[in-house]
């Protein structure tokens, strides 16, 4: 018994593969793309739920125990991983790609610590995210070093494809569009798109009934014809808005998470990007 | 036991044990005064708490736990001197410090995505820190508990009759909420407010049924408590699922054995 398992250690020292765990689909995305075959991806927030609340479960902590690599998005969309990493002493594994990419202070934020954590609806900082990681997957095992350089590149040549499909959402009629939830200000920023949002910069965040009125009266008066609902939150807002304005309400995904059937029929992080730009371009009057 | 492998699920074994300890025995006067909804309405004050300490740019933590002891005062002031139920008490003040939480949250524009994640903790993710501190209150208020046993005991069943024969029966309720307010406080960021609530109350009701003194029902109720701690763990472990939920779903299977163990008399 004792000799099988140290056999066993043996083929799985050279077989090992760099274990990584990640907290969002952005993450778990470019991880797999950058890592492929040669990492081992835990996902930690099941696929089809919303990611702003999630509570980890014993299990979850064994699997961060066991991990080369644990990437959080940011403490502000994963507040629980803090208490978790410092209480298992995972300083040393653990990412957080926030410090990697370019952030965007948040108007509506008073304090410093607060940002929009949303980051990844932006190429730039997506093209970032893949760099980071393929970086980090270096150093843990360089010997497959050329296949993580090789990967990285070709992923980012693919992701700059779509970005320079989505340059022509510059050229749309219609500048304003109105979202379920403060998610799409790195997007808006990149395209001049002017975003209303009904929710906060969390989907729980309920808008006042003054607001509603408002958004209703934007919807009115700014021409806008589609008012967007994303899939893992409540869309009964979006809807009456839609409804009240005499508007089409369609599904536009900030890619938090994605659903259990999408992961199953390996839906990509960027067939979701270009999904996006065909609603957007409609709702935006594009050529 | 690849269970106790792990220091995590030993801080929480530890921790799980001192709250289900300190909960019952508090438990056991609360549940008898009819104050049973006592632990989840001072859960959603200590969120007031929690927004009033994002508002002032304070520690969440001391923002919680004051406000919890200062409203669980004012709850025993008007309920000693109006004539309201306490349970229809307890329901205005949960309600009511959640609806102002609401509203302090969004006039101070925090990110309140976090808001929840904030105020209710895991007890997986306990730390050391976490530790010495529930478990030197814990000891604490035991010692307290003990020491007024006899007569927190009289004011719990009689409040009247302990008054007239000379019991300070003010400073005593005074000090039972406040070890409350304390305990919820204290443990909703380290346990949560789902696992303190549910042991306050649950292991309580449970033992009741067995209908032994006092005493016994007590130290039943300690029994069930840490019981639903170690099996909840241990069924959360094996089979991945939130650990919290776990612990209080145990408690509620304990209680239905004692219901149906009280009807059929066998014990």
């Amino acid at each position: 018994m004792k000799k099988l398992f140290t056999f066993l250690l043996l083929v799985n020292s050279i077989y090992a593969k760099v274990i990584v765990t990640t907290t969002i689909y952005p993450l778990y995305s470019v991880v797999q793309e950058v890592g492929k075959d040669k990492v081992k991806l835990n996902n930690l927030i099941p696929f089809g739920t919303e990611p702003h609340a999630f509570e980890p479960t014993p299990q979850n902590i064994v699997t961060l125990l066991g991990s080369d690599l644990f990437i959080i998005s940011s403490s502000v969309m994963e507040p629980w991983a803090n208490k978790i990493v410092k209480a298992n002493h995972l300083e040393k594994i653990t990412i957080d790609m926030s410090k990697h990419v370019a952030i965007k202070k948040h108007t509506s934020f008073k304090e410093g610590k607060a940002f929009d954590p949303h980051y990844w609806l932006s190429f730039d900082n997506y093209i970032r995210m893949v760099s980071e990681v393929e970086d980090l997957l270096i150093e843990k095992d360089a010997k497959n070093s050329d296949i993580y350089r090789k990967n990285a590149k070709n992923y980012i040549k693919k992701i700059k494809a779509i970005q320079n499909e989505y340059a022509t959402l510059r050229s749309c009629k219609n500048k304003k569009v109105i979202v379920n939830h403060d998610a799409f200000g790195y997007l808006g920023d990149d395209y001049n798109i002017k975003q209303y949002h009904i929710a906060g910069m969390s989907p729980d965040e309920q808008p006042s009934a003054k607001q509603i009125a408002q958004l209703i009266n934007i919807t009115k008066k700014e021409n806008i014809h589609t008012v967007f609902f994303e899939e893992f939150a409540n869309d009964k807002l979006s809807k009456t808005i839609a409804k009240e304005a005499g508007v089409n309400s369609e599904e536009l995904s900030p890619i938090g998470n994605i659903s259990k059937e999408a992961y199953r029929e390996h839906v990509k992080f960027l067939d979701i990007m270009r999904k996006n730009l065909v609603k957007l371009k409609r709702a935006m009057d594009c050529q | 036991m690849e269970i106790l492998h792990y220091d995590f699920m030993i801080r929480a074994f530890i921790s799980g044990i001192f709250i289900a300890i300190l909960a019952s025995s508090l438990g056991m006067f609360v549940v008898v005064r009819r104050y049973s909804m006592l632990s989840d309405t001072l859960a959603h004050i200590s969120l007031l708490g929690v927004a009033f300490g994002f508002l002032f740019s304070i520690s969440t933590t001391w923002s919680a736990l004051f406000t919890a002891v200062i409203i669980s005062w004012f709850i025993e002031y008007l309920r000693r001197n109006y004539d309201i139920y306490s349970d229809s008490l307890l329901a205005i003040f949960l309600t009511g410090s959640l609806s102002l939480a609401i509203i302090i949250i969004s006039l101070s524009h925090s990110f309140n995505a976090s808001l929840f994640n904030y105020l209710f903790g895991s007890i997986i993710a306990v730390n050391n820190k976490d530790i010495y501190i529930i478990s030197s209150f814990g000891i604490l208020s035991l010692i307290l508990i003990a020491n007024f046993y006899q007569k927190l005991l009289f004011v719990a069943f009689d409040e009247d009759v302990a008054f007239t024969t000379g019991v300070n029966t003010s400073s005593l309720n005074y000090m039972l909420v406040s070890l409350v307010a304390i305990t919820i406080g204290l443990s909703i960021k380290i346990v949560g407010a789902l696992l303190i609530g549910a042991l306050m109350i649950i292991p309580v009701i449970s033992a009741i049924q067995y209908g032994k003194s006092f005493f016994k029902t007590a130290m039943l109720a300690i029994l069930f408590s840490i019981g639903s701690v170690i099996l909840g763990l241990i069924v959360s472990f094996y089979i991945s699922i939130p650990s919290g939920a776990t612990i209080v779903i145990m408690a509620l299977l304990i209680f239905m054995f004692s219901l149906f163990a009280k009807k059929s008399r066998f014990l």
